[in-house]
């Protein structure tokens, strides 16, 4: 079987191919219109929040903003430099775009998922899920596409030729892959409970209030998902790449024109993506909220529509807490940023991973759960008190090879 | 709250009470409603001591107060005066005294309006407006020579084509002047030695100051000039 | 306190705490200065007598008989003093001075040139009390009034320091400003109908504590903070006095005098001080010029240089080396002169001078020389020279504190009286051309004698008259060295870089090559083609009928000048050179001082210095001098010159410059005689220059250019009675074919039998009357 989507079991022709036809142009067309839509929101929300009144000349309530600045882009002088490594210089923006849009596809969209339905719906006589692909292996492939996207930034700052682009690269790639390994271990526990790595796997999994993953793992995978989520995508307060303060531009100092506008946009993408993502793994995607029998109902929309409604709510109000992150916090110093990674995200996701794992295993096996909790955190503290120890003993060794910090 | 006390303070700025921006000219609001463009465009009301564009002012027989002694210029972080002094004629004086400014040039790219002249001019000749709309489209429009820079003879600073001027910004060039008085009294109110404005009214003199004027054989001559055979300074009269 | 023993030859004291070591003799307050401890002062200069007027630089003393305030400008050291230049009551005093200078000085710092550079200023800030109580009316004057034509005198500013009048009377010997009324009433004046008109007025201005004194040429130009400077010497004549360049927004404003202890002492002259009006001139060349259709056109640089070029190798080629010469060089920089030879020397041209027929032979650089700090020292000085007063002022200015201070006593010997005879012991009054005859008489007196055997002896020789030829001064000169062996000579030719020009290699290279042999040449065909570096022979050849001849007749003239003179108008090419303050280079003084000319400007125009243009000249001929950069041509210039070699050292000819190495001496082995007595119904004619005249620098300067006057005879009163003249009517001078007729004027400084024109005036122009080949001109007067 190539995907756990119904329509493709059999034979793949005409209509099933022209299905998976439109649902690429419609997932294309969805994330640059989300995109632009995005950079709209943000620019409306943090304005919001600074006392100014935001965008409101280019369209109504200046949504046609990013389209101008798009169009004013495209027609700015696009330089190479004369030290830039050609051919990987005009790489590097689509190997950042690409891999947003194609994380983009695993991302149930909607479905049907009440009265037992889980997400399948029928198009033209076509029982499918609304989603563009949905491989067993969904979430590993949107970890994997992830790594690519540091391909990106790491191969702008180096083909760039000059060394601010460079540091800033060099730090973002750093910066990145240490996160990705916090992402990948919080990941760990949502797929211990789920069971299953494929999206809709996922989301059929979270079908009441407390089933939903933010509930079942504790809370704690989600906030480091999170945060490491922030990270991955540069956004504010992780947004040190990019500081104009300290790197002039980072990584796309030397990009301008439309080069610059992949990279742009291929942020935006990004943190649709990622909040798409989050809202599947830990707040149930498409499902509709119900706890204890009762489900909400959307008047008035039928069924297979509800639950693109409901993704778009839950995605919103994540795409707003990106953006309050934004106009809110200050940015992180590097040094700060990486012993946050390393020396908090990571332990605390593993420890926690463990800690559910000794749970299920205590189920699995039988035992007292609690007592196996116990002993699990007991375990675990003394690994903390190591891991301090640990770290105390390389401060003293910093301090006296004269270490600033 | 500690940390996340933060978020709160940025969700409550949500509303349109707490907006600073007010609507721009122009665009969709303005061609739909149909107004005037200062209609729309609401200024925000100046402060007294706004740094603006210089003038180079005049006393009110018409003699020019700048007598050329460069201060201006020497005190001028940008260096952006440049300043020549020249003898005046005796039969036709441009200033009170021996010397006047005979070039007078401010280059306004490089003017950064600090009004360090403002304060360092003995004469208080060179004092500024609340004009900071000046947009000029080339260079030689960016430095105002002396013609430009003087008030003309109605007491009040010439406009230039590509200025907006707006009413009020023109008035009381010299406010800040007194501030920074060479008495160094902020709270001075009273006859500074060179001072008389032309058009704008002059301060009451303090009550010891007047009594000395009144009680001098004060007089100005006919050109401005000190007389020679006058055993007194003569001083301004109100 | 009687001590039989030898006196001491230092002192101490104690300044401030710190012991200083003092001369006896010196002035408490130059122990202080050099001690670190700043006393402020206005009316002590270094350079002239200590008055007191001021008492700023009271200091307190503690001596035998306790502690005193003292002025310190007036009190000589003395062993075991104990001076404080900052106690309580020495500050009191010192604020106290100040606030009293205050109290009638008006409020004029923002109109005031001096502001900005002014010890009143600077003092009053840093000694002043801070406050002034005085309220009440302060004492007006009507100002400022002119007291001559380039300074005017602010009565409302003076402090009364007598800076002005000690100088005008003590260093200039002109005493025509002073002190009028008393008391409060005190001000600097001049006489009534007595203008400062002063060879020296710049002098004050810049010595004036505050701006009570203005010049009118820099009045208003500039403020002290615009001014960038750079030291250099003058050019203007040949005593190279150290001066400082200023210029605002690349245009020069201003010189001041520099100190150097061996030349100038930070005099100036004004002429010299106040050309640098000339530099910034409308007339300057500022590009190529060539003549078409009987004008001159401006052209390029490319187009005059081959069109230069082409003419000097037609001539070469066709009539050889000899059929073209160089006059000039004397007007630029030793570089220049050097330059300029290194290209005849490669082209074979032999016939070339840098003095204009005006000067003396080159050889006098080869006798025994004398510095001027060792003819000022000399006991005695003998002059047979022109009146250094008009040429050489702070010449003049030197030998004239020499012979106040009766260190020296000076023996003159000239057909006029001069400005130096009032201070010389003796003045001697003889007819033009009888200059040896006296001068032997002279050294066979028996109090001269006496004199000369008293030390050194200085011949201060010069061209004291143009109208006679340079043999008889050198004659005479001979006579004193072979009476007094030791005696040395300190040659005065005029012209600003002459010695250096010389000593370059622009000097004749072959016999009867000297400027009036090749005029000689021009009118009579042999040579076509004259280059004319920096000359004006039209104007100051003194044999005019010569020049005139020569320059109808010459084929080609090629001219490299500042500015479009006589001569250069009859040029075919004109390449425009750089002028004073434009280029570097270093000059050379009368002495043989060598020292730096430095540039402040960027040259007018496309002008270039004389020195590139030379070496272009010889691209164009091609021939490669080897110059491509200014430190390749110094470095060849003092290796290839012997002469030239401690100048090698770029630092040694900044500041007090360095001396040329001298070759050995040589003799005068002619017998000294005389010329023909005259006949008893002419008058000898004496020619010489006077400070302001036609000259380029002088006519092109605004505050200088009127102060030239019209020529007129200067008669004997004796001799006018006997001729029945007035003073102012016309008379005609007839000599040698020609005459001239100009105004007649009475001056007894002139000797019986004797008429003296002053050169270059305005007016009727006496070199008509002249001849090189005439040793002496004899003139008829008559009146019309």
């Amino acid at each position: 079987m190539i995907a756990l989507d119904p329509m493709l079991e059999g034979d793949v022709l005409w209509t099933p191919l022209l299905i998976v036809v439109l649902k690429v142009l419609v997932v294309f067309v969805v994330g640059l219109v989300a995109t632009m839509l995005m950079v709209w929101f943000e620019r409306k929300v943090i304005a919001g929040m600074q006392n100014r009144i935001g965008p409101n000349k280019a369209g109504p309530f200046g949504l046609l903003q990013t389209l101008a600045d798009g169009i004013k882009l495209f027609f700015k002088e696009d330089l190479l430099p004369r030290r830039s490594d050609k051919f990987v210089f005009a790489l590097a923006p689509f190997l950042s775009l690409v891999p947003a849009f194609l994380a983009f596809a695993i991302i149930p969209l909607g479905g049907d998922y009440r009265d037992g339905n889980d997400g399948v719906v029928t198009w033209f006589g076509v029982e499918t899920r609304v989603q563009l692909a949905d491989p067993h292996i969904g979430v590993l492939f949107a970890l994997a596409i992830s790594s690519i996207a540091v391909y990106g930034i790491m191969l702008a700052g180096w083909s760039s030729g000059s060394k601010y682009p460079l540091l800033g690269s060099v730090r973002a790639s750093a910066q990145m892959v240490s996160y990705e390994a916090a992402l990948g271990l919080s990941l760990a526990s949502v797929i211990l409970i789920s069971g299953t790595l494929s999206t809709s796997g996922i989301v059929a999994a979270q079908s009441t209030l407390t089933d939903w993953h933010v509930v079942a793992t504790g809370i704690v995978p989600f906030i480091i998902f999170l945060i490491a989520a922030t990270a991955e995508l540069n956004r504010p307060p992780f947004d040190l790449v990019e500081a104009e303060q300290e790197l002039v531009g980072g990584f796309n100092t030397e990009y301008s024109s439309i080069r610059f506008a992949l990279f742009f946009l291929a942020e935006f993408m990004n943190t649709v993506t990622m909040s798409a993502l989050i809202v599947t793994l830990f707040f149930g995607g498409p499902q509709p909220i119900s706890y204890g029998g009762i489900t909400l109902d959307i008047p008035l929309i039928p069924n297979g529509l509800e639950g693109t409604i409901w993704l778009l709510g839950k995605v919103l109000v994540f795409l707003y807490v990106y953006v309050w992150f934004r106009a809110t916090l200050p940015r992180l110093r590097y040094d700060q940023l990486m012993d946050l990674g390393w020396k908090v995200l990571i332990p605390g996701s593993l420890a926690w991973f463990m800690l559910l794992a000794a749970q299920r295993l205590a189920r699995n096996e039988g035992w007292n759960v609690f007592t196996t909790t116990a002993a699990a955190v007991v375990v675990l503290g003394a690994c903390y008190a190591l891991l301090q120890g640990a770290f105390a003993i390389s401060n003293k060794t910093r301090e006296r090879e004269g270490a600033q910090f | 709250m500690g940390y996340l006390g933060g978020f709160l303070v940025t969700f409550r700025q949500h509303g349109r009470k707490n907006r600073v921006t007010t609507q721009y000219s122009g665009g969709r609001l303005f061609k739909r409603k149909k107004r005037s463009a200062s209609a729309m465009d609401v200024k925000v009301e100046k402060p007294e001591r706004l740094h603006g564009r210089h003038v180079l002012n005049r006393y009110e027989d018409g003699m020019e107060k700048c007598i050329g002694c460069e201060l201006c210029a020497a005190v001028c972080p940008a260096k952006c005066i440049h300043v020549r002094g020249a003898d005046n004629d005796p039969d036709n004086p441009t200033s009170p005294g021996e010397r006047f400014g005979w070039i007078y040039e401010i280059n306004y790219l490089r003017c950064i309006h600090c009004d360090l002249c403002v304060e360092a001019c003995p004469t208080e000749a060179i004092t500024e407006t609340k004009l900071f709309e000046f947009s000029f489209t080339n260079r030689k429009d960016a430095i105002y020579t002396k013609n430009e820079l003087l008030v003309g003879d109605d007491g009040k600073p010439r406009h230039m084509p590509w200025e907006d001027w707006r009413p009020g910004e023109d008035q009381h060039t010299s406010a800040w002047m007194r501030a920074t008085a060479s008495a160094g009294d902020a709270s001075f109110v009273g006859v500074v030695s060179w001072a008389g404005e032309r058009g704008y009214g002059v301060r009451a003199a303090e009550a010891t100051q007047a009594e000395a004027d009144s009680s001098a054989d004060a007089s100005i001559t006919s050109d401005g000039t000190t007389s020679s055979s006058a055993q007194t300074k003569s001083s301004v009269t109100h | 306190m009687t001590d039989t023993a030898a006196p001491k030859t230092t002192v101490s004291l104690t300044v401030d705490g710190r012991s200083v070591e003092a001369t006896p003799g010196d002035l408490l307050i130059t122990a202080c200065e050099r001690s670190g401890s700043f006393v402020p002062h206005f009316c002590y200069h270094p350079r002239m007598s200590p008055v007191g007027m001021c008492r700023q630089c009271i200091v307190e003393v503690e001596g035998p008989r306790g502690k005193s305030l003292v002025v310190s400008c007036m009190t000589p050291v003395a062993d075991g003093q104990v001076v404080s230049t900052t106690s309580e009551p020495a500050k009191r005093a010192q604020e106290g001075v100040l606030e009293l200078l205050l109290a009638n000085h008006p409020l004029d710092c923002p109109v005031c040139d001096k502001g900005g550079e002014c010890p009143l200023q600077d003092q009053a800030f840093s000694h002043g009390p801070g406050e002034s109580r005085y309220v009440e009316e302060k004492r007006h004057y009507e100002k400022p009034i002119p007291i001559s034509d380039l300074v005017f005198l602010d009565r409302e500013r003076c402090i009364l320091c007598d800076r002005c009048t000690r100088f005008a009377g003590e260093v200039a010997g002109d005493p025509l400003i002073s002190f009028t009324s008393r008391g409060n009433n005190t001000q600097v004046m001049t006489f009534p109908d007595e203008p400062f008109s002063s060879y020296f007025s710049g002098n004050t201005v810049q010595i004036c504590p505050v701006g009570a004194l203005t010049s009118s040429a820099y009045r208003f130009k500039a403020r002290p903070w615009d001014l960038e400077q750079v030291e250099s010497t003058c050019t203007t004549c040949s005593v190279g006095c150290r001066t400082v360049v200023q210029s605002s927004r690349d245009e020069l404003v201003r010189y001041q005098g520099v100190d150097v202890e061996s030349v100038n002492w930070g005099w100036l002259c004004d002429r010299g001080r106040f050309n640098f009006e000339s530099v910034n001139s409308r007339n300057r060349v500022h590009s190529p010029l060539m003549r078409k259709d009987g004008t001159l056109v401006e052209t390029t640089w490319s187009t005059a240089l081959d069109a230069a070029g082409r003419i000097l190798r037609t001539v070469l080629n066709d009539k050889g080396p000899d059929a073209v010469s160089i006059i000039g060089g004397a007007r630029g920089t030793n570089e220049d002169a050097f330059a300029w030879a290194q290209l005849a020397d490669s082209l074979g041209v032999t016939a070339r001078d840098a003095q204009l027929g005006d000067g003396l032979p080159a050889e006098v650089f080869a006798l025994p020389q004398a510095t001027i700090a060792e003819a000022c020292a000399s006991p005695t000085v003998i002059l047979l020279a022109p009146d250094l007063k008009e040429e050489l002022p702070v010449l003049y200015l030197r030998l004239r504190d020499a012979a106040e201070k009766r260190t020296t006593r000076i023996i003159e010997v000239s057909p006029r009286a001069t400005g130096l005879s009032r201070y010389a012991w003796k003045s001697v009054r003889h007819d033009p051309g009888d200059q040896p005859r006296v001068v032997s008489e002279l050294l066979s007196d028996r109090d001269v004698v006496d004199q000369l055997s008293r030390g050194n002896v200085t011949v201060v020789m010069g061209r004291g008259n143009l109208a006679e030829s340079p043999e008889f001064t050198l004659l005479a000169t001979g006579a004193v060295l072979a009476a007094v062996p030791t005696a040395r000579v300190l040659p005065v030719v005029r012209r600003g870089n002459v010695r250096g020009a010389v000593t370059a290699g622009m000097t004749p290279q072959r016999p009867d090559a000297d400027t009036n042999a090749i005029l000689s040449s021009i009118a009579a065909g042999k040579v076509e083609c004259l280059v004319l570096v920096g000359a004006d022979p039209l104007s100051d050849v003194p044999d005019a009928d010569l020049v005139r001849r020569a320059f109808a007749s010459v084929k080609h003239v090629i001219a490299v000048d500042t500015f479009v003179t006589e001569s250069v108008r009859h040029a075919e090419v004109v390449l425009p050179a750089s002028a004073y303050g434009e280029k570097v280079g270093t000059t050379t003084n009368c002495e043989g001082r060598v020292s730096d000319v430095a540039q402040k400007i960027t040259t007018a125009g496309t002008a270039r210095p004389d020195w590139m243009i030379a070496a272009e000249l010889a691209l164009e001929l091609g021939v490669d001098l080897g110059i491509s950069s200014y430190p390749e041509l110094r470095d060849t210039m003092t290796s290839s010159i012997a002469a030239f070699a401690p100048a090698a050292d770029a630092k040694a000819v900044r500041g007090e410059g360095v001396l040329m190495a001298q070759s050995a001496p040589i003799r005068i082995t002619a017998t000294p005689r005389s010329a023909a007595p005259r006949l008893t119904h002419q008058f000898r004619l004496h020619v010489s220059r006077v400070m302001y005249d036609r000259a380029v620098a002088t006519n092109e300067s605004p505050s200088l250019a009127p102060l030239a006057r019209e020529a007129a005879v200067h008669m004997n009163s004796g001799d006018a009675q006997r001729l029945g003249v007035r003073d102012g009517a016309s008379v005609r001078l007839s000599s040698n074919g020609s005459a001239v007729v100009l105004p007649l004027a009475i001056d007894d400084a002139v000797a019986r039998g004797v008429v003296s024109v002053p050169f270059n005036q305005h007016g009727s122009d006496i070199r008509q009357l002249i001849r090189h080949d005439v040793a002496v001109t004899d003139v008829v007067v008559e009146v019309i």
